[in-house]
């Protein structure tokens, strides 16, 4: 069969090259000794670039075709066995048909033990992984001085996270309902019930109380401001609503625009859209711990005790210097929760007779 | 075409010597005979396992390239496994005559 392939090899050298005058295929059988050579091809040609490509061409696909085997044999005592050695050049194996498999199948080609060996060592190198990775994490200590029996679980030092950079990781639990959203949803449906005039009279006074409040927390630094207005260019801003002071209406689209909800509208109901941020907070703060952290931990030095809207008159306009301050969404509901009987107090003395309130 | 059975000759090379304990054997099939279907039968009866995915079939001394291809076997036909082939050295010398 080699010779079979020696002839077709010659047959495909003298088709390719035409000017081919002689061709000459040796192949040695037997031992080998080291450094022997154990093929020769020679190809005459009356032109050296036809011989030395032929040569070439032939001797690379004798390595493909040629079912020739070499077995290196190694000295005694060196350990190693016999070995049958293989061509880079070994053609592609047979594959099976893989046009009838599903598509989101996988087939494997491997045997049972390979896999399962493959996946051994890669769970073993995972958890390897992370072992050092928690050592680094929570073993205050050098390589060095690590005990052999030591580990995580009993070495940890805990570290007090203060800033943004969360050392210590959390499970994080999803809950279906997360607690709060339903009183929210509640109040807001409660208070779009309400009489149009009460409605948008404590709206406005909700965010121009929001808005005062904004002013002093420091955000209406130049850049702050250049920052609004850039945006204000490029978001879409209307003002049709009558009711609302085009300030608001145009704060209210930005922050819907900032915090990535797509808005219902600037006629859309106030209440509405005011839902639908607190829901973003609700979101942003679930999937996001270490806001919640430092949320908290800014709870613990500041109480935020006095939640009500500050109640500034319209002649007192100088804003007060307050430090930032954070609001949880237990804060936001007793805010809510006041907004609504100010309302109610509201509706009451607009309609005395109203059986609503 | 009619089904029939048909003794072939096996030979084998290299590792697939080694495996195998054996040069050459004989093999009874049924005629025609699909190549992944003739590929297992060869495997799974000269313990071959380990050389499944690279070795190649050879029917009288012609490589069998299409793995998707019905083959007529008659008797006697010869049958080789080819393992990974390595014919010649790595190293080559090309002896450049002058002019």
């Amino acid at each position: 069969m080699a010779l079979k392939v020696f002839k077709d090899i010659c047959n495909n050298l003298r088709e390719t090259w035409p000017d081919i005058v002689n061709v000459a295929i040796y192949h040695r059988l037997g031992n080998v000794p080291v450094s022997e050579a154990s093929v020769v091809i020679a190809i005459s040609s009356p032109h050296r670039q036809t011989a030395l490509s032929a040569v070439e061409h032939a001797i690379n696909k004798l390595k493909e075709m040629a079912p020739i085997w070499k077995k290196e044999e190694y000295a005694p005592g060196t350990h190693t066995d016999a070995q049958w050695k293989e061509n880079s050049e070994l053609p592609p194996p047979k594959q099976e048909h893989l046009s009838e498999l599903d598509p989101s199948m996988i087939q494997i080609n491997s045997s049972h033990e390979e896999v399962f060996s493959n996946i051994k060592a890669f769970m073993a190198y995972r958890k390897k992984m992370n072992n050092k990775d928690n050592m680094k994490t929570y073993c205050l200590r050098k390589a060095e001085e690590r005990p052999e029996y030591s580990c995580c679980r009993v070495d940890a030092v805990g570290r007090r996270v203060i800033s943004t950079q969360a050392e210590i990781q959390y499970r994080k639990e999803h809950y279906d309902e997360t607690p709060g959203t339903d009183c929210n949803s509640n109040s807001g449906k409660t208070k779009t019930k309400r009489s149009a005039s009460s409605k948008e009279a404590s709206s406005r006074q909700l965010i121009q109380g929001q808005c005062r409040q904004s002013n002093t927390t420091g955000s209406d630094s130049p850049d702050t401001q250049r920052y609004l207005l850039k945006q204000s260019t490029t978001t879409p801003v209307t003002h049709d609503d009558p009711n609302i002071p085009f300030g608001i209406s145009e704060r209210l689209s930005l922050i819907e625009h900032h915090v990535g909800i797509k808005p219902s509208g600037p006629n859309g109901d106030l209440y509405v859209r005011l839902k639908q941020i607190e829901d973003k907070i609700i979101q942003i703060e679930d999937d996001c711990e270490e806001y919640l952290r430092q949320k908290n931990y800014f709870r613990k030095y500041e109480p935020l005790s006095n939640l009500t809207c500050p109640v500034i008159s319209s002649h007192d306009r100088k804003p007060q210097h307050v430090k930032p301050r954070v609001f949880s969404i237990e804060d936001i509901d007793e805010k809510l929760m006041y907004l609504k009987s100010q309302l109610s107090l509201a509706g009451n003395d607009d309609q005395s007779g109203d059986s609503d309130s | 075409m009619p089904e029939k059975e048909v003794v072939l000759t096996v030979l084998f090379f290299a590792k697939a010597k080694d495996l195998s304990g054996t040069v050459q054997s004989t093999i009874t099939l049924k005629s025609p005979i699909d190549y992944s279907s003739l590929l297992n039968t060869v495997v799974n009866q000269f313990n071959l396992n380990p050389l499944r995915h690279s070795l190649i079939l050879a029917l009288n001394e012609e490589y069998l390239e299409d793995s998707q291809q019905v083959l007529d076997l008659n008797n006697n036909d010869c049958l080789a496994i080819i393992p990974p082939i390595s014919g010649g050295t790595y190293l080559i010398n090309t002896i450049k005559v002058p002019y």
